[in-house]
């Protein structure tokens, strides 16, 4: 197998054909080669972001599992607001094709979930009710634009947010 | 200017004092980013005419302290604090219909025995303070209170608490 390893094209008749492949590959500049090394170098960056991004997930679920534990004196949420997030955030996550980061998430004091996204001037929440409400609500920190949206987290989401999402991915 | 000593019910508090909120740990609190909805009025807070939002003053009262007074509580593992000058800068979005505007004055505890009250003589429980403005029946609309959260949250310098390291103290411990 042909090594990618860049080498000055030799003289030698013998490795005339290594010599020409190579030159193939890399191109009076190496062009073609740093493409392919570029490619190999997206790849990997891709899968280690497709394993960070499952570890993040597996993160959040862990979270809703301690925050709605009942070995703990008072759990922060109900076992039920807890399912209910991880619909809201499984299905936002859906509609952004699988795309928008996993977000941070706090409980709140009327046992409420609240899932935030920060990216630059860009800030969204999805607030997630034990009465099934869910909650949307955007701020830019640079323009001052305002958008919220709330909807029943069992209903489809509202299309119209796609565009507010790919602000996050 | 910090304060020394606390001033009176409802006086504001110096601009320059560090004021410091409890809060749960968020999945991602190690980041160094606030959650907003730790500045949320429960619904025992809305329920009063004028809530204010519980916060501690640095000066008067250290975070070991703020906890203690608490209920020593291990879930209160971080402390956001901001600055009063901070707070009070922060308006709504929109701006339209008016809000009241934020501010961070003195919350004096009382303790109450045969149904007479008295301060509150814990130890920090001077340091008592909190952020009016925040019911959510005086701010217009549901937007206008996001906003003010989530700017909240911008504003707040996050510090972990070695809660783990510290024992539950006798309540009536007192100055």
């Amino acid at each position: 197998m042909p090594t990618l390893a860049p080498r000055h094209p030799s003289s030698d008749s013998a490795s005339f054909a290594t010599t020409s492949f190579e030159l193939f590959l890399h191109g009076p500049d190496g062009k073609i080669l740093r493409e392919i090394q570029d490619h190999s170098r997206k790849i990997l960056e891709a899968q280690a972001e497709t394993t960070s991004e499952r570890s993040r997930i597996a993160d959040l679920k862990r979270y809703l599992g301690q925050v709605s534990s009942h070995e703990e004196e008072e759990p922060l949420i109900s076992e039920s607001t807890a399912a209910l997030s991880l619909k809201a955030w499984s299905e936002i996550w859906s509609v952004s094709g699988r795309r928008l980061p996993v977000p941070d998430a706090c409980p709140g004091p009327e046992g409420q979930l609240l899932y935030t996204w920060d990216r630059e001037e860009h800030h969204l929440e999805l607030e997630i009710f034990p009465d099934g409400r869910g909650e949307l609500f955007y701020r830019n920190r640079k323009s001052g634009e305002l958008w919220d949206l709330e909807y029943m987290v069992e209903d489809f989401i509202p299309a119209v947010i796609f565009g507010k999402l790919r602000l996050f991915m | 200017m910090t304060a020394n000593v606390p001033g009176a019910d409802w006086e504001s508090l110096p601009s320059e004092e560090w004021v410091a909120r409890l809060a749960v740990a968020s999945k991602d609190a190690e980041s160094g980013k606030a959650n907003p909805v730790a500045f949320e009025l429960s619904s025992r807070d809305e329920a009063e005419t004028r809530p204010r939002l519980s916060v501690w003053a640095k000066s008067i009262t250290s975070y070991e302290q703020a906890w203690q007074l608490m209920g020593a509580n291990q879930k209160y593992c971080f402390a956001f604090c901001l600055k009063p000058s901070d707070i009070r800068s922060i308006r709504p979005i929109p701006k339209e219909p008016l809000a009241e505007p934020l501010d961070v004055v003195w919350y004096p505890l009382f303790t109450s025995t045969n149904g007479e009250k008295f301060p509150d003589q814990r130890l920090g429980a001077q340091g008592h303070a909190g952020i009016s403005g925040l019911k959510a029946g005086l701010i217009p609309n549901k937007a206008q209170r996001k906003s003010l959260r989530s700017q909240l949250a911008d504003h707040a310098r996050v510090i972990p608490l070695p809660v783990g390291e510290w024992k539950e103290v006798d309540a009536n411990h007192s100055t």
